[in-house]
């Protein structure tokens, strides 16, 4: 189906801008479970778009995509909790922890390639993290994949930097403990 | 590999399916709608009533084709209700301590009221939570956002509640007395799953029978390729959430009634509030004056004066008009009417530039006083005016699709002769348009977009070449929405719901809000054209109150002292009128304007043009002169009844002048029968003195006369025998419901037996 033309456009700009909407759409999505189906929707209606309107007066991809984006976000009722979420303080990990910590995940350990190789057990590890919490997926998603630091984190979050680290340490912690990584 | 590298391969691998979703994308798929739950909670309470929602996890409903619900052999409702109490301890003595969130079922002791229910079930939580079911007392179980508001907002008792919470909230919420039991439902029983029957000790094995099951979703699930790959390649599989579905044979007519009945009061108050307010500010046009209401002061009516003819006028028989000379006493007025071109609506937004609405088509024409001309022209359903700048050369106007929904949005432009697309329906969607502002200073455009029973309140940012740019989804709530106004970043809205109007101070960016003032005796609202302040009115039979303007640049509620105060901004942003008087709107204070230029604003449809005024009639428009001329705007204004006072000989002398200055002024000697200028100084000396002959026909060359019709005047004088002196009074028109004339003083002496004028007007 769809026109040669705007299949390859979208190909295109799918290529693109998948890594900036999905960072786009993790930072202001109200949970982390709900990303993927926003991202897919996003890109559903800018298809849909392309061939009812065609390309002609999109002259930036990426911020139009993201402008879709954004529409979709809303959708998750982000406003209130976000603000709340925001107003929110934990205790922080101290400086020596917080090393120890950053020490412990830059430590090599061979066990961690079998737990990939292992479908369920990743899956499971995978589900703990997004499940736990409402934000944690998304800081493990900005910081390991989309390779942000902490702070920009926090920041795209609306979130003390504290915060972020506290979520993320603990959340790491409690994987070491369960799953014995 | 180190946990850095673990973690960005785990969750890279299955956060996101990047081959899948392009896929689906080009095969025109969406992801499935999740069911979205009630969210009440310290977010709501602040807001007095519930207007927060927010999305929940996904639960797979384990449902048949048919929306019969299946049931495991042994799943919750399998158990007694001692089993399940027993359970239910078990899972929160495990859970304590636990962030981790589970769907959760809440038996309550008793029937308890909505308000009861939604205080025990914030004790679990400092954020809002997430309600998915709630029970009531007659079996009805009740999902659907919307719905589940409606119950909260009700007076039905509720048995029990689903919601989801933190594992360790689950011993709060048993503490409290009202609470029987909190189980923890798994995944594929949340749909299937009731509260403990308290009363007998068992657990209802099923819904009792007749029950009414209220939106809830149908059997969605979340899209994997295989579900996906079975539409077809242009189905959707949004869910229908918000609708209501009955599952008993003998409530097949339920859904209207349960919609008429459980859905929130305040929607169709809320409606209401937005017709009257759509009406106020764009759509009702200035009311027209009658006669009959402000009536002419007392002057002559055209055919009652006297003909300027020296044949019959004794007064200026000795010096004479040449014979067969007739003066033109009155200036023909224009009077054009255009071919049919399915004119709803037409006004003048600049000097010769009109817009005019069909119902199907916003155009600009430009009217050069002999014939019209279209622009530019283009497909807008049902225009609405939701915006205009306070010169009236641009506006923002929406329109809807052939569907009737309002999503289209269009900047016009009449400095630039264009109507621009503002491809609003990239941002409204599958919503509708439910209100539009704009900020002329900073070039924030804010949508009120409804969709799915939600307000969304959209910040946009119009650039130089006026396309907007996304800024935030800034607000949201179930409760309706009315944009007021907007300042600066800030952005000031009105969310009512039933009798409750809370005003919100909310930051563009999305980032900051604030509920700045409470209603409670469900107020009318309006906002002006300018976005720049808004009208609460007391309602309807009000008892206590007065209108009040809010001012957003001192955040304050301005009281207008009346009740029923008449406010028109027109296009001003910050004067506007009440009953004739004018005032402005400064530093949170009121203080009394006046001006012609006062009224022009807020009189936008008759005065944006110096030249003409536009008029829809039968699908044409019919185009006369402008009341707002430059004459009248440069001139002294005189306003209220007035009635001549001269005496009959000098009246006519007056007349007679008027008579030869129009002729001058429109230099149609000819056609008056003047054929030398042996006979065009002998008429002008019939009228005026040696002085003012000389000074009106230095004039005639030079431009500067001023057609008069003998009609529209009035004649103030005194005389001493000799000269006299008074004002004549130039009718110009009708400003904010008053009668105005422009004022000339005059002056004549009695020479040859009769009164000349020793002036020129003007």
């Amino acid at each position: 189906m769809g026109n040669p033309d705007i299949d390859s456009y979208f190909d295109s700009v799918y290529a693109e801008t998948i890594a900036s909407v999905t960072r786009f759409v993790v930072s202001h999505a109200a949970r982390f479970e709900d990303a993927e189906d926003i991202v897919q929707n996003v890109y559903t209606r800018f298809y849909k778009r392309l061939l009812e309107k065609g390309r002609d007066d999109i002259e930036n991809p990426e911020a139009f995509v993201i402008n879709i984006a954004k529409f979709e976000c809303r959708s998750t009722f982000s406003g209130f909790i976000k603000r709340k979420e925001r107003e929110s303080t934990m205790s922080d990990y101290s400086e020596e922890e917080s090393a120890a910590l950053e020490a412990e995940l830059s430590r090599n350990q061979p066990r961690l390639e079998d737990v990939l190789n292992d479908k369920i057990l990743a899956k499971q590890i995978f589900d703990d993290i997004v499940k736990s919490d409402a934000v944690v997926g998304k800081i493990f998603y900005l910081h390991f994949v989309c390779d942000l630091k902490l702070e920009e984190v926090a920041a795209k979050l609306g979130l003390k930097t504290s915060t972020v680290k506290t979520k993320m340490y603990r959340a790491i912690e409690r994987q070491k403990k369960k799953f014995g990584i | 590999m180190n946990k850095n590298e673990f973690y960005k391969q785990l969750m890279s691998e299955y956060s996101f399916d990047a081959e899948k979703i392009k896929n689906n994308a080009r095969k025109g798929r969406f992801a499935g709608h999740k069911s979205l739950p009630m969210y009440i909670g310290v977010t709501a309470a602040a807001a007095a009533l519930v207007v927060t929602v927010g999305t929940a996890l996904f639960m797979t409903l384990n449902r048949g084709e048919n929306g019969v619900v299946l049931r495991g052999d042994d799943d919750l409702m399998s158990l007694s209700a001692a089993e399940r109490l027993r359970k239910a301890l078990e899972e929160i003595e495990r859970n304590s301590g636990s962030a981790e969130r589970y769907d959760v079922l809440v038996t309550f002791t008793a029937p308890i009221s909505p308000d009861a229910a939604r205080q025990t079930l914030t004790r679990c939580s400092e954020e809002s939570v997430p309600v998915k079911f709630v029970y009531l007392e007659d079996g009805t179980k009740i999902s659907g956002e919307k719905w589940i508001e409606a119950a909260f907002n009700g007076e039905s008792k509720f048995i029990g509640a689903a919601i989801n919470c933190a594992g360790a909230d689950m011993a709060l919420l048993q503490e409290d007395e009202t609470v029987f039991a909190v189980e923890i439902i798994p995944e594929n029983e949340l749909d299937a799953v009731s509260p403990i029957d308290t009363e007998t000790g068992e657990t209802q094995v099923a819904l009792p029978p007749g029950t009414v099951e209220i939106d809830v979703p149908p059997p969605v699930s979340i899209p994997d390729e295989d579900t996906i790959d079975s539409q077809e390649p242009n189905d959707t599989i949004e869910s229908t959430s918000g609708t209501v579905t009955v599952e008993t044979s003998q409530t097949e007519s339920a859904p209207e009634t349960e919609s008429e009945t459980i859905a929130p009061e305040s929607m169709e108050t809320s409606e209401t509030i937005e017709e009257t307010v759509s009406e106020v500010i764009t759509e009702t046009p200035t009311p027209p004056v009658t006669e009959s209401t402000y009536p002419e002061p007392n002057v002559p009516e055209s055919e009652d004066i006297p003909a300027v003819n020296p044949e019959v006028d004794d007064p200026v028989e000795e010096t004479g008009l040449p014979d067969g000379v007739t003066l033109p006493e009155n200036v023909k007025k224009l009077s054009y009417k255009t071919g049919f071109i399915g004119a709803e609506n037409a006004f003048f937004i600049k000097d010769d530039v009109m817009f005019v609405k069909t119902a199907d088509k916003i155009s600009l024409y430009r009217f050069d006083g002999i014939a019209e001309r279209e622009i530019v022209s283009t497909e807008c359903i049902d225009a609405k005016i939701h915006w205009m700048s306070e010169s009236g050369s641009r506006m923002i106007v929406s329109g809807t699709y052939a569907d009737g929904k309002r999503s289209r949005l269009f900047y016009v432009n009449a400095d630039g002769d264009n109507i621009i697309d503002l491809g609003a329906e990239d941002v409204v969607m599958d919503g509708t348009l439910a209100g539009v502002g704009y900020n002329d200073s900073t070039g924030l455009l804010v949508l009120n977009v409804k969709e799915n029973g939600m307000y969304y309140v959209c910040a946009l940012r119009l650039n130089d070449n006026n396309k907007p740019a996304f800024v935030s989804n800034c607000f949201e709530t179930s409760a309706k929405v009315m944009l007021l106004a907007s300042e600066g970043e800030k952005i000031y809205l009105a969310a009512v719901d039933g009798n409750l109007t809370q005003i919100y101070r909310v930051d563009s960016s999305g980032y900051e809000s604030a509920l700045i003032k409470t209603y409670d005796n469900d107020p009318k609202l309006a906002t002006n054209l300018a976005f720049t302040h808004a009208v609460i009115s007391p309602p309807d039979g009000a008892v206590i109150g007065f209108v009040e303007i809010f001012d957003p640049r001192s955040e304050s509620f301005v009281s207008t002292g009346s009740f029923d105060a008449a406010v028109n901004f027109g296009i001003s942003r910050h004067n506007y009128s009440d009953n004739g008087k004018c005032y402005t709107i400064n530093g949170g204070a009121l203080e009394t304007v006046s001006g012609i230029d006062v009224f022009a604003q807020i009189e936008y449809r008759r005065s944006l043009s110096s030249r003409f005024a536009a008029e829809a009639a039968d699908g044409c428009v019919e185009i006369t002169d402008s009341e707002y001329s430059q004459r009248v705007r440069n001139g002294m204004l005189t306003f209220g009844e007035l009635s001549d006072s001269a005496e009959d000989i000098i009246r006519e002398a007056v007349n007679g002048a008027i008579g030869v200055n129009n002729m001058l002024a429109e230099n149609n000697s000819a056609e008056c029968g003047i054929d030398s200028d042996e006979k065009l100084l002998q008429c002008v000396k019939a009228y005026y003195s040696e002085n003012a002959a000389a000074k009106i026909l230095e004039m005639k060359d030079s431009g500067g006369l001023i057609p008069i019709s003998v009609s529209d005047t009035v004649l103030t004088v005194s005389e001493n025998g000799s000269s006299a002196v008074g004002v004549l009074y130039v009718r110009a028109g009708t400003y904010a419901k008053k009668i105005a004339y422009l004022s000339y003083n005059i002056n004549l002496v009695y020479e040859n037996s009769s009164w000349k004028l020793d002036c020129v007007i003007g």
